[in-house]
């Protein structure tokens, strides 16, 4: 995920806290090890380099997520997409072949590798959050990177854990764009780019080219993934598909922010919100 | 005298496992059953590697924490769960057992295994004394039973490529290695229950294991065992002395193992005239600091290898060659060296005189390629595994003499 995590735990005693965020640590390293394509020991490096060879067995969890993203990618019509080519870094999740019975993984190019670079901050949430369930941690924040945060429990006034929404184009605005309170939530943040960089590092699987413009995108949703996985496809959809999708799959637990890079005013609006956030 | 310091050249050397490319061949027919007692952390690993050989069944998992033996299940894809290991192999009849329990219940499940016809692959250290050790060893060899011992860097090529490194004399004579495994880490797993649930002290004691003296072996056992190895076969022998002080410093949250541990080890070895020499391993844990991390650094009169599981750095030392001067001849060929008028500057940076090192690389999967050569040679009938019962023995016996050492005590006191 080549990024830094930081838990925010609230304690009366210090080795408590301790003790939990080297697990929760230890849990991200676990899924880097499981789904890192830069860590050649990586279960899904062996994929990548040997699956177009024959139908591969892979682990069980990999194979979960890799049901988890197919799911999206139909989902998103190819917006969200972890399968790309190597010669041209356009994506095709079509040539991913996966046989839930016995647990296999084939592809049918040999170009093909898989990336989960738009999904596996959210993921590694996720897999905190059922450690944090299992332990009965019932108020903590965790983010991978400050894009992609866990809040559980209602933060250090109970009124929800606060997060500051800044606009990626213009860091020299000191103000938040919006103040986002969030109750056992996640909030997953993406943007075309960023004031000190060229290009973007977010491609288009249609084309393979980077996205272009200045969005940005705030999901907030209930499930981790969920949120990582659609605040980077909304910005590949484009505003108009992005609001196609939302009347097309309704979830009333889904909140959209959209940043347009304005520099004067607010340029933040909400595509779905609650009643009381806009 | 002059230094050749132009064949210094940049070499990228990686190293693969043929298993990676065939793993997964062989027909359904013959699957390998295989249970699986302790589905913790560890044994999950182990189970969810074994899910990806297409000839492997696992038929049982076993594990008396529930939650823990639901993950089992759910990682081996729906195996039957039992909390109880004798009920597992009758009900289950595996061809193969994997241990990954805690240390203390290695001798008894082992033995058991053996006896019922199983073949065995058991996490290290082998067991909780050298004599259940050998209780074991003995089990098996009476039996006929494959056995491996899970030393993870019995199967990393990168300590394969470096023993071939030290056995050809790429590094000269070895003179010393240091070897550490730091990290920053209490090493304490947190409880699903508050410190005043009645059953915060049983739970503690099951999860937290590795802190009690009643279930476990410390530092040595627990992270020593891997590199002791690495050394043992290094040097092709096991050590003849240790001496060893340990403490519990930092981390006072009642644990009863040490949580830092610094031994020397010495090893006889003989010169390359045939005369005998003793080698010096330094062998430290931390878990207040984790510089350099896990890794060994093998030193040798010719070159140094500086090892971690992911990467191996292989440095020349600098050392004079004979340079032939032609006296006859006039100009430079003749001269023994060139003066100038400019004073040569000598480099400020500390790591100047390691030179660009050779790096081996690694994609290879240790765990998984442990568990791949066992099951071929289970399958081919062949008790000569990467880490069989004798090694295990002696890797136990290694690690355990510097426990013994840390609770005797010794050493000088101030002053003097």
């Amino acid at each position: 995920m080549a990024t830094f995590f930081e838990a925010i735990i609230p304690h009366t005693l210090g080795s408590i806290a301790i003790g939990l965020s080297e697990t929760l640590f230890a849990e991200v390293d676990r899924v880097e090890r499981l789904i890192s394509r830069f860590d050649p020991t990586s279960e899904v490096s062996r994929v990548n380099r040997i699956a177009s060879e024959k139908p591969l067995k892979i682990d069980i969890e990999l194979h979960h997520l890799l049901l988890i993203c197919q799911e999206y990618w139909r989902k998103t019509e190819g917006a969200f997409d972890p399968a790309s080519f190597h010669s041209d870094c356009s994506g095709d999740f079509a040539q991913v072949e996966l046989d839930t019975s016995k647990s296999t993984v084939f592809f049918k190019s040999p170009d093909l590798r898989l990336d989960f670079g738009a999904v596996g901050k959210g993921y590694a949430l996720q897999c905190c959050r059922k450690i944090l369930e299992s332990l009965g941690a019932k108020n903590l924040l965790l983010h991978g990177g400050t894009s992609s945060i866990l809040a559980v429990g209602g933060g250090l006034d109970g009124n929800g854990w606060r997060v500051g929404v800044r606009n990626p184009n213009d860091p020299k605005r000191p103000a938040f764009e919006c103040e986002i309170r969030l109750h056992n939530q996640s909030l997953s943040t993406s943007g075309v780019i960023h004031a000190d960089e060229n290009e973007s590092d977010l491609f288009d699987p249609g084309t393979g080219r980077p996205l272009s413009g200045s969005s940005a995108c705030s999901v907030i949703a209930n499930d981790p993934v969920q949120a990582e996985i659609l605040s980077t496809a909304f910005l590949v959809m484009g505003r108009q598909r992005a609001e196609d999708y939302l009347l097309q799959n309704p979830d009333e637990n889904l909140r959209v922010a959209w940043l347009e890079g304005a520099r004067d005013g607010s340029p933040l609006s909400w595509i779905q919100c609650e009643a009381t956030c806009a | 005298m002059s230094v050749n310091s132009g064949r210094r050249s940049f070499l990228k050397v990686a190293v693969g496992s043929s298993a990676i490319a065939v793993a997964g061949n062989a027909s359904q027919s013959q699957r390998l059953q295989v249970a699986v007692v302790g589905t913790g952390g560890r044994g999950s690993d182990l189970i969810r590697k074994l899910t990806t050989f297409r000839d492997v069944e696992i038929v049982g998992v076993c594990d008396n924490y529930p939650p823990h033996l639901e993950h089992g299940i759910e990682y081996s894809g729906g195996a039957k769960g039992y909390e109880n290991f004798s009920q597992m192999l009758e009900d289950a009849k595996p061809q193969v057992v994997v241990i990954a329990t805690p240390l203390h219940l290695h001798e008894e499940m082992a033995v058991e295994a053996i006896d019922f016809g199983a073949h065995l692959y058991c996490e290290k250290i082998l067991a909780f004394t050298v004599e259940a050790a050998k209780r074991i060893v003995d089990a098996a060899n009476k039996k006929g039973t494959i056995l491996q011992v899970g030393l993870q860097k019995r199967s990393n090529p990168i300590y394969e490529q470096a023993v071939s490194m030290v056995q050809t004399g790429m590094l000269g004579e070895i003179t010393a290695i240091k070897c550490q495994w730091h990290r920053n880490h209490s090493w304490r797993r947190p409880l699903p229950v508050e410190k005043r649930h009645p059953d915060w002290e049983r739970l503690d004691r099951h999860l937290n294991w590795r802190l009690y003296r009643e279930t476990s072996q410390g530092l040595m056992a627990e992270l020593g065992s891997h590199q002791m190895d690495v050394c043992n076969r290094i040097l092709g022998t096991p050590p003849k002395r240790v001496l060893a002080t340990g403490g519990t410093d930092f981390w006072r949250d009642g644990r009863e193992v040490c949580d830092n541990v610094f031994c020397v080890y010495e090893y006889d070895q003989q010169n390359s005239e045939g005369k005998p020499y003793t080698v010096r391993v330094t062998y430290s844990s931390l878990q207040n600091n984790a510089y350099e991390g896990a890794s060994e650094l093998v030193m040798g009169t010719q070159g140094t290898l500086f090892l971690t599981s992911k990467k191996g750095l292989f440095y020349r030392e600098e050392t004079g060659e004979e340079v032939v001067i032609d006296a006859s001849s006039g100009g430079d060929t003749g001269a023994v060296m060139v003066t100038s008028g400019k004073t040569l500057g000598l480099k400020n940076d500390p790591w100047a005189h390691r030179g660009k090192p050779l790096e081996i690389d690694s994609e290879s999967d240790e765990t998984r390629d442990a568990l791949y050569s066992f099951i071929r040679k289970v399958q081919n009938e062949d008790r000569k595994t990467i880490c069989d019962g004798a090694v295990g023995l002696e890797n136990t016996a290694t690690v355990l003499m510097a426990n013994q050492a840390i609770d005797t005590g010794g050493g000088i006191d101030y002053p003097i």
